[in-house]
């Protein structure tokens, strides 16, 4: 629209760059949308409050009776003791120590009844809440919670995945709710691809094209705008955001006493990395922890691998709590399934999701709290069932959100948790 | 434009005339000139003007072709005087292969969602789109192949890429076929009536799942291929996860009946029977119900499927469908505007689903060629909107109760159906009840007779014989009456008398025996006939209540249709009131952006009238300052000079010592060398005096010229003293004045940009101003690839190719099948070469696979790739035939400068836009390709580019 006041003048066209959230030329200067990153009170307040996720994928099937809800001395008990923790009355394996003394900032849910054996089905579960049927896909949680705790002066990723290996990029895991809510994947922890300047590319050529850019943008846009065009112009500025702060993937910036904290070994790094990106103000991370699939060995392979997340695990916790985050922070320690009380000829335990437990703390969730039950030999849930639907639920609600809320799509309506359940409320403060 | 359409309460109580033009014009005008009647009609505020040639050539060319012109293309256009020419190009378009590929791109990511290659290689599956739209297949037929295929036809074999790459799921294909070819998104309804739309049915979900529910993939483990085989049983029945109500549906699409299907007996449904022994042969039934739904959504007899398809291929060009999303289709969400889509719909079936013929219609429409703009115009408008408000909301709050009731209607007769179900269950109950008892004292009466009846006939028989014996007794008695003397005669009349006397009696006690039967029977048929007629009365409640059902039924059928015609009252109503005031709105805060720009410029008025006699002390200021330089300097380069005054003494000194040294020792030639080195010496510096003496007399005339500067301004600095406090007071409060009347100015128009943007959405939808879309992904790429010159290059490539295998004929040098035969080998070459280079953009810029592709997503990952990622950086380097090799190549700036904005934006740049390109060029004269390739990348990088406009 060639409007009357499409003079042309300085004036306005400053007014357009802010309006579009876009950098003042030539001055460094952060304006618009973007500007609270630039005024550290703020930020710092902001960062505070805001409520953020952390999940702990223990990848294969932790064992809970090697965990969370031990059975000593019985025939199904295997040969570990149960400790007791900084929450009298709670006693977990004693393959836990550190995280024991943690207990007061957790809880637990022992009785976990997701009738599902299978590895691919059961993750699906536990990260959307619902149960895979065909011709319908969910968004995994870390989509939802980003999206509905999406804050649009936002720079970095609001979904991170952070695996062992691979190259990094973005998955598939948003359905619906768009690639904007998908996880970027960083892989070994590196930083997100593209995000620094290419062999041959100059600064300063960086910073002419992009200039030339802006301005072809500013003449085309004085025609016509949409949310669209906004949201593309946006995208650049988040672009150059996330170079700006390519800084919150370094872990070299951590200090060497807090990588000898959490140990040097990948799965200590990643809690260490899940610490920096949390108080970063990234709204979900997801980390993993491999293999508990321990149909052969369980025991010394539970061992071994609660031996190097125990330590990691407790010391993160801890230090949530330490700077003031773990009460806006959501961590949860979850798995597919559990396994067999009954132990297989192989000293091994099988596939279980009959009465198993997850672990979680924080945010809005209720410190110390215990969760049903199950029976002597840990074969069946006695009180309080509870699935993956209600934890999905739980989860949201301790991030203050209304889980039988939805998503308003371009028009489409989606619910944000499967409507058939709602959240454990005696779990939620 | 000015205002001078109808008034809103026409356009808004016009909805049954706009319908009665529609159908009275529909016999004698083409669609094009009915959508632009009815559209125009309908707007409730002025119209875009049509687009200019640039946007026009773009936006025809990726909506039919799927990728913007070359430059040489764009300039040719562009210069063309002809009058038709927009007309031409359209028909130049339609018969493209390039307009081919793009309905081939766009129905594969319409009814393949990107979905990963499973059965069927995804190239062959494009190939058969491909080579269907090629023949202008009928949409319909091309549907009724996709949906009747199983996978054995090895020429059709692809087609059953829909079925079989869902892995034949039901729901999945469930979901997907209301979707893609009913436009009703019935996932929510699988478990449960939708939760937050009122038109979608459990039933309705089951009753379209029954179509595929019976059909699973069978693998053809000889030919190593996947088929799809169907079951002949399976009914599907569903119990509400909420209500807990259950029902059984049989074939029906949405908007439909339910189809009647042929009944044959056990064992005889088969074409194929399975064997059990042989897993290797594949079943084939007599009916299938794929066929069924292949046929019936297809034959054009589906209003939803006719409608869906009308609707998508006008989404196509108009970037938004009059149902919006366009598997939305609701009584929530209805058509933007009804009477157009149901004479659009009419007009595709009356086209026998011809989607060329209906394209070039949509694009040959005044509606599809308006600018992106929001009309300048918009004042008048205001005006009226305003007077409007009170009535349109009045309006809106009308239609909004009375769809309210309509809505309420459908609930209450929901309610009776649900309660008449229940009746209808429980009579049906207690008929079932009621019938096992009448059985039973059937049984009981039925018993009783049977004993009677076998009583009776004993006595009958005992009867029969005494009536023979009796016969035969009268007959003896006659002729012993004639022959009295007949002994034997009479012995035999005696043995006669006797029986008759014997059977006498037996007749009595049969009689007696029939007596007690009967009254023993009487009991049970007495009961038996008194149940039956009880049950009879039963079977006509139940009869009644079906009936009340049935009748119900039809009411609910009739008050949903109400319903969905109130609620698109309700809707346009809403529209044309929150239009009203968006325009209102507009209105006003016009005027007042309209009110701080007088104010800015009334200020920077009075600055202007203040700032040359503040200028004046400036200038003095100025003038002083330069004379105090200018001194400086002088007495800087008089230093200088007499510096250099002192060393040409000294050294003269020097010399003559020297030469005074040489003329004693005649014989020293080391004096004499040292002698001529100071004598030069002496030269030289004597040569620098006369260039100090010259910068001293510079410097001298430049002070003279200051001095001269300062008397003037001193002179009217003293004219002005006496006003110069005043005004240096009025400038520092008319400066204090600027600041804020700016930032309100600039608040004012961040406040009128949103309206703007708001009125921009809302004429949108009614499409009374052109689609600002964004491209998708595969126009993305393709377009980015024909900017950077990829195309050209292999464009060149493939003529080349084709040229040397089919040489030109002399005899016929523009032979048109040779031609047409050059064009299609081209595009054929260009795609297959270039299409690998399209995944990257696809996974990038396009929605999850399986799931819906007409979103738009600007992520920073997108971002970072264009501007990091190695892919554009390539394309954008100077490398041979790409745009930045060419560019860097033009000698002249202003040429550079044409070609990249019309390879790149498809347009002209403007005298700005030029003389900033030659700037930057002229700038940098050595770094010409640097320069060119961060233009390139910039215009490839803006909105201009990205989206469709």
């Amino acid at each position: 629209m060639n409007c009357n006041y499409a003079c042309g003048s300085a004036e306005h066209n400053i007014h357009r760059r802010q309006f579009l959230g876009t950098l003042a030329a030539g001055t460094g200067a952060v304006v618009g949308g973007l500007g609270w990153f630039a005024q550290p009170a703020f930020a710092e307040q902001m960062a505070r409050q805001q409520k953020r996720m952390l999940v702990i994928n223990m990848h294969g099937g932790l064992s809970q009776l090697e965990s969370w809800d031990p059975k000593p001395g019985t025939a199904t008990g295997g040969p570990f003791r149960a400790i007791p923790t900084s929450v009298p009355g709670i006693h977990i394996s004693e393959l836990l120590p550190h995280t024991a003394k943690q207990m007061h900032h957790l809880a637990l849910v022992r009785s976990l009844n997701t009738k599902n054996d299978d590895h691919g089905k059961g993750t699906y579960m536990m990260l959307t809440g619902r149960r895979q049927m065909p011709g319908q896909d969910y968004p995994q949680i870390g989509a939802v919670v980003s999206r509905a705790l999406d804050t649009s002066t936002r720079s970095l990723p609001g979904h991170i995945l952070i695996t062992p290996g691979g190259g990094g990029g973005r998955s598939a895991d948003s359905a619906y709710l768009g690639p904007k809510y998908a996880s970027i994947v960083l892989g070994n922890g590196n930083p997100p691809q593209n995000t620094s300047l290419p062999g041959g590319l100059t600064v300063a050529a960086a910073a002419q094209q992009d200039e030339l850019r802006r301005l072809a943008n500013n003449r085309f846009l004085s025609r016509r705008r949409t949310a669209q065009t906004d949201a593309y112009t946006q995208s650049y500025e988040g672009a150059q955001e996330l170079m700006r702060q390519r800084e919150a993937f370094d872990l070299t910036k951590e200090s060497a006493k807090d990588h000898e904290r959490y140990g040097t070994h990948d799965f200590g790094r990643h809690c260490l990395m899940a610490r920096r990106l949390l108080e970063k103000g990234v709204t979900f991370v997801q980390i993993s922890h491999s293999n508990y699939d321990t149909h052969n060995e369980n025991f010394n392979f539970h061992f071994e691998q609660l031996g190097e997340f125990d330590r990691p695990f407790a010391t993160l916790v801890q230090d949530l709590y330490d700077r003031g985050m773990l009460e806006n922070t959501l961590v949860v320690v979850l798995s597919e399934f559990g396994r067999t009380p009954n132990v297989n000829q192989y000293y091994g335990r099988d596939h279980w999701g009959r009465a198993w437990s997850v672990c979680l703390g924080g945010a809005g969730i209720v410190r110390g709290a215990v969760i049903g039950k199950t029976n002597d030999k840990g074969t069946e849930v006695t009180e309080r069932e509870a699935d993956a639907g209600h934890l999905f639920h739980t989860y949201l609600k301790a991030l203050g959100l209304n889980s039988k809320g939805h998503f308003d799509l371009g028009g489409r309506q989606v619910l944000m948790a499967d409507p058939a359940v709602g959240p454990i409320k005696e779990l939620l403060a | 434009m000015r205002f001078d359409r109808p008034t809103f309460c026409r356009a808004l109580s016009g909805a049954l005339w706009l319908f009665i033009t529609a159908f009275t014009a529909s016999a004698v005008e083409p669609l094009r000139e009915r959508i632009d009647k009815t559209l125009e009609t309908a707007q409730p505020a002025p119209l875009a003007p049509l687009a200019g040639d640039a946007d026009f050539l773009r936006r025809v060319l990726l909506d039919l072709t799927g990728s913007i012109p070359t430059a040489a293309e764009a300039r040719a256009f562009l210069d063309d005087a002809a009058p038709d020419k927009r007309a031409q190009l359209i028909e130049r378009l339609l018969a493209s292969p390039a307009h081919t590929r793009h309905l081939a791109t766009v129905f594969d990511v319409m009814l393949m969602e990107r979905r990963a290659e499973k059965h069927i290689k995804t190239d062959e599956w494009r190939a058969f789109l491909f080579a269907s739209f090629a023949t202008n297949k009928p949409l319909n037929q091309l549907v009724r192949e996709i949906l009747g295929a199983d996978g054995t036809d090895e020429k059709q074999r692809a087609a059953a890429r829909f079925y079989l790459d869902r892995e034949a799921e039901p729901h999945l294909l469930t979901r997907d076929l209301g979707r893609m070819f009913f436009g009703m998104d019935l996932q929510c309804a699988q478990c449960h009536d939708h939760p937050r739309i009122d038109d979608y049915f459990q039933r309705d979900y089951h009753a379209l799942l029954s179509f595929v529910n019976r059909t699973a993939i069978f693998t053809d483990e000889k030919a190593k291929r996947s088929l799809l085989s169907e079951k002949v049983d399976g009914d599907t029945a569903f119990a509400s996860v909420f209500t807990k109500e259950t029902g059984a549906a049989g074939p029906r699409l949405p908007g439909g009946v339910p189809l009647t299907e042929p009944i044959f007996a056990k064992g005889a449904e088969w074409l194929v029977a399975p064997v059990a022994t042989n897993k290797a042969l594949r079943p084939i039934p007599k009916h299938s119900r794929r066929e069924l739904l292949a046929q019936h959504a297809t034959d054009g007899s589906n209003r939803a499927f006719n409608r869906n398809l009308a609707n998508r291929l006008w989404a196509l060009l108009m970037h938004r469908g009059i149902i919006h999303p366009v598997d939305e289709a609701h009584s929530d969400n209805p058509p933007s505007h009804p009477a157009l889509l149901d004479a659009l719909t009419d007009e595709l079936v009356a086209l026998k689903f011809d989607t060329r013929a209906f394209l070039r219609e949509l694009a040959s429409t005044r509606t599809y060629q308006r600018s992106v703009e929001v009309s300048a115009a918009l004042a008048d408008a205001a005006k009226s909107a305003a007077q409007k408000i009170p009535t349109l909301e009045a309006e809106h709050k009308r239609l909004a109760a009375v769809a309210v009731q309509s809505h309420e209607a459908v609930e209450k007769l929901e309610t009776e159906l649900r309660a008449a179900r229940k009746t209808a269950e429980i009579i049906g109950a207690e008929l079932t009840k009621t019938n096992a008892a009448v059985a039973e004292l059937k049984k009981l009466s039925d018993a009783a007779t049977a004993v009677l009846a076998a009583s009776q006939q004993v006595h009958a028989a005992k009867q029969e014989a005494l009536k023979l014996v009796a016969d035969a007794l009268a007959k003896t008695s006659e002729a012993i009456a004639k022959l009295p003397e007949d002994k034997p005669l009479a012995e035999a009349a005696g043995k006669l008398k006797n029986r008759a006397g014997q059977l006498t009696n037996e007749v009595n006690t049969a009689g007696s025996d029939v007596a007690a039967k009967q009254a023993v029977a009487k009991i049970p048929t007495d009961k038996y006939a008194a149940a039956d007629f009880g049950a009879k009365a039963v079977q006509a409640r139940l009869d009644e209540t079906l009936a009340k059902i049935k009748t119900g039924e039809q009411q609910r059928a009739a008050a949903i249709a109400r319903r969905v015609t109130e609620r698109q009252a309700e809707h346009q109503a809403k529209r044309a009131a929150t239009s009203a005031k968006a325009l209102v709105e507009h209105g006003e805060l016009t005027t007042i952006a309209a009110a701080s720009q007088s104010l800015v410029d009334r200020i920077q008025k009075d600055l202007a009238g203040v700032r040359p006699i503040i200028a004046k002390q400036i200038e003095l200021t100025d003038s002083e300052q330069a004379q105090s330089i200018a001194i400086a300097a002088l007495a800087e380069v008089r230093k200088q000079l007499a510096a250099k005054e002192e060393s040409v003494r000294l050294v003269g000194e020097a010399l003559a010592k020297a030469e005074l040294a040489r003329q004693k020792l005649t014989n020293d030639t080391e004096v004499a060398a040292a002698t001529t080195q100071i004598k030069t010496r002496h030269t030289q510096l004597s040569a620098e005096i006369a260039g100090a003496q010259q910068a001293v007399a510079t410097r001298v005339t430049e002070l003279k010229s200051v001095e001269d500067r300062l008397g003037g301004a001193k002179q009217a600095h003293a004219a002005i003293a006496a006003q110069l406090p005043a005004a240096q007071q009025r400038l520092a409060a008319l400066e204090a004045e600027l600041r804020p009347a700016l930032d309100k100015l600039n608040a004012d128009y961040s406040k009128l940009d949103e309206v703007t943007t708001k009125l921009g959405t809302q004429w949108g939808g009614g499409f009374a101003i052109g689609a600002l879309a964004p491209l998708t992904p595969e126009q993305f790429g393709w377009s980015l690839m024909q900017a950077a010159g990829l195309v050209d290059v292999q464009r060149a490539a493939a003529e080349a190719e084709f040229d040397k295998k089919t040489p030109v004929d002399p005899k016929t040098p523009a032979d048109p099948a040779r031609l047409a035969a050059r064009v299609k080998f081209t595009e054929q070459f260009t795609h297959d070469k270039l299409k690998g280079n399209l995944g990257q953009f696809v996974n990038l810029f396009g929605g999850a696979a399986g799931g819906p592709q007409d979103d738009f997503y600007a992520t920073p990952d997108q971002a970072l790739f264009f501007a990091n990622g190695g892919v554009v950086r390539g394309w954008v380097a100077p490398t041979a035939g790409s745009l930045t090799d060419r560019l860097a190549k033009l000698a002249d700036a202003k040429a550079a400068a044409e070609e990249l904005y019309l390879a790149v934006l498809t347009r002209r740049p403007s005298e700005a836009e030029a003389a900033e390109v030659q700037r930057r060029l002229a700038a940098r004269p050595t770094e010409k390709a640097a320069v060119a390739q961060e233009l390139v990348w910039a215009l490839l990088a803006s909105a201009e580019f990205r989206f469709n406009h």
